[in-house]
């Protein structure tokens, strides 16, 4: 018999039974560098704050009186408007897009893919000035796929307004982006799914909308979620054709008092609130469509049981029953 | 049987090919109503492109197949065949239940929504009625209590079980299972196989794969021993499982059923083939 290299040769197997207490039990390891270095961080991160908090020229008086000016406010609801309106349109038409690359007949696929690859290849601010200055172009503008389904007509003349430019640029540059995440949710879906649905008698259009969507969103929220934040950030770029949304208020403001920090820290805590109730949202989306498998553990979380000595639970709502 | 009777299913001819690799070759066969047609023969003969022929999963790269009187995906034209509409093929494939190897249960749906979905959606049955139905199935199926459940936190028997339940509730004239127990740990078949069982006394047309020959004999009516894409045997469970005058065939049952010890069972590998293409012993 060969005796195997992981083997204790100078031990009997009696001996060796006798090395270990009977009433052991594993100690948990003590963890001390990592103890010491978070310690370590949290001091570097306070004294970061306080410096932060106790600078003058970051001018918080100014920052505090701009916070909730109408100037402000009202650039802050133009631009949750603009994300809200280009994630609506550009998910609706990204999923078109995703279901017509995913289509065995060509004549369909193609342009779907010529589309992400045009709009996903030059930069949004390009674009954002290409749609701007359409008029120069056309004097009647087209969005769709010609004969197939309309998403958008109208004269150049109802272009030219900066808002509908910024829409159309933003919306159609989120739907390259967003066919691209769906089409590979849609992917990721066992053919299986689909033979069940089918064998019941279900149509195409039903078993997309029934079965596979519902079972995409799992895998496509994430990334969707980061889309939208992105999205939202995207939204000051219109700043450049004088959309008044949140960064062009300030702007607006910061030319006339010179105070440039203290509203651009406005502008950027105002970013920085949305996204964060963005990601609140996401977190329970991500939960709804986790029905049945998936977990969520945030950095919070983690935080919490390294102090509260518990592990990180899987708390997807798993007994929905 | 009777003579007269039309029959359920039939198969004309039904010859498929993948990628110009023949799976099925040219096979014929009928189904009479309420008869029950166990098919049995090694992985990869055919069955499971058979029955995915017989609800259009699978279009046959020629020939046809007919349910209930009605070509399956192709229409009467003249003296031709012609390919119908998606929602003619929907509609004739929700007269014909399947149940698949891998359950394939709508994950994101209670067992009981994994039922409903069909009655509501392609029957559009009021969803009391679909629900009461649902209700009835999963108690027939021995899971009442179990019908708020998710799929994942369901047994693969019990997965397997409302899987069955699923199929009923479009109330289908045809019931077709594919291997419905062999993605199942050993000791929950019993439980999927007595569902088939009480089924078969409720006089539904049904056509089962199985590799289960003690199931096959006890429910069929008639079997057929396919390999390679053809039927190379047809008959009632005693001509086929229990005393088949076909060599192949016998080989086949015997290995399947009872001692599977692993000599045997490589020698009947190599001695069926001819050839040592089954394990590379010699490098």
């Amino acid at each position: 018999m060969a005796t195997s290299r992981f083997a204790l040769p100078d031990l009997e197997p009696d001996q060796r039974r006798y090395e270990i207490p009977h009433d052991a039990h594993v100690r948990p390891r003590k963890h001390v560098v990592r103890k010491i270095v978070s310690v370590l961080l949290v001091i570097v991160g306070a004294y970061f704050l306080i410096s932060v908090a106790m600078n003058p020229r970051f001018h918080w008086d100014v920052v505090a009186e701009y916070m909730f000016d109408e100037t402000v406010l009202s650039g802050l609801r133009t631009t949750l408007l603009l994300t809200l309106a280009a994630a609506v349109l550009g998910m609706i038409l990204g999923t078109i897009v995703a279901v017509m690359r995913l289509s065995p007949i060509a004549a369909l696929s193609t342009p779907a893919w010529l589309f992400a690859v045009f709009f996903r290849g030059t930069p949004e601010l390009v674009q954002i000035l290409f749609w701007y200055n359409i008029a120069a172009l056309y004097p009647t503008i087209f969005l769709g796929i010609p004969g197939v389904f309309t998403i958008f007509e109208a004269d150049a003349n109802a272009l030219i307004a900066p808002l509908t430019a910024g829409l159309i640029a933003l919306s159609i540059n989120e739907a390259a982006y967003m066919s691209e995440i769906i089409r590979s949710g849609i992917i990721g879906i066992s053919k299986g799914q689909t033979e069940a649905a089918e064998a019941v008698g279900m149509p195409p259009r039903r078993i997309l909308m029934r079965i596979i969507l519902p079972q995409a969103m799992r895998t496509i929220i994430p990334p969707m979620g980061n889309e939208i934040i992105g999205l939202l950030k995207a939204t000051a770029l219109v700043s450049m054709i004088a959309i008044p949304e949140l960064l062009f208020s300030t702007q607006v403001i910061y030319n006339q008092n010179l105070q440039v920090i203290p509203l651009l820290i406005v502008a950027s805590v105002w970013y920085l609130v949305v996204t964060s109730v963005m990601s609140v949202g996401q977190y329970f989306i991500e939960r709804h469509f986790g029905r049945g498998s998936s977990s969520t553990v945030t950095p919070l979380r983690v935080w919490w049981s390294a102090f509260t000595r518990r592990h990180a639970q899987n708390t997807s709502g798993k007994e929905a029953s | 049987m009777n003579e007269a009777v039309a029959p359920m299913i039939v198969g004309h001819r039904v010859y498929k090919e993948f990628a110009s690799k023949p799976v099925l070759k040219e096979v014929s066969f009928d189904v009479n109503p309420g008869e029950i047609v166990a098919l049995i023969g090694p992985s990869g003969s055919g069955k499971s492109t058979l029955l995915r022929c017989i609800n259009h999963l699978e279009q046959p790269t020629s020939g046809w197949v007919s349910v209930g009187g009605d070509y399956i995906g192709c229409h009467e034209h003249g003296t031709t065949l012609r390919e119908s509409r998606k929602s003619a093929i929907c509609a004739q494939r929700a007269r014909i239940g399947m149940v698949f190897q891998s359950f394939n249960l709508f994950p994101h749906m209670t067992a009981l929504g994994n039922i409903i979905e069909g009655p509501i959606y392609v029957k559009k049955e009021q969803k009391s009625r679909a629900v009461a139905y649902a209700t009835e199935l999963l108690d027939r199926v021995g899971l009442a209590d179990k019908a708020h459940r998710y799929p994942q936190n369901l047994s693969g028997g019990e997965q397997q079980r409302v899987a069955i339940a699923r199929a009923l509730a479009m109330r289908p004239e045809v019931m077709l299972f594919d291997e419905p127990t062999s993605a199942l740990d050993p000791e929950l078949v019993h439980e999927v196989l007595d569902v088939i069982r009480g089924l078969s006394e409720s006089g539904m047309t049904m056509m089962i794969a199985t590799h289960e020959m003690d199931f096959a004999a006890e429910v069929a009516d008639k079997v057929l021993f396919m390999e390679n894409g053809s039927i190379l045997d047809s008959g009632t469970p005693q001509d086929v499982i229990v005393n088949s005058s076909n060599p192949r065939t016998r080989r086949f049952v015997r290995n399947m059923s009872g001692e599977q010890d692993d000599i045997s069972f490589e020698a009947s590998l190599t001695s069926a083939t001819g050839t040592s293409t089954t394990l590379p012993l010699e490098g």
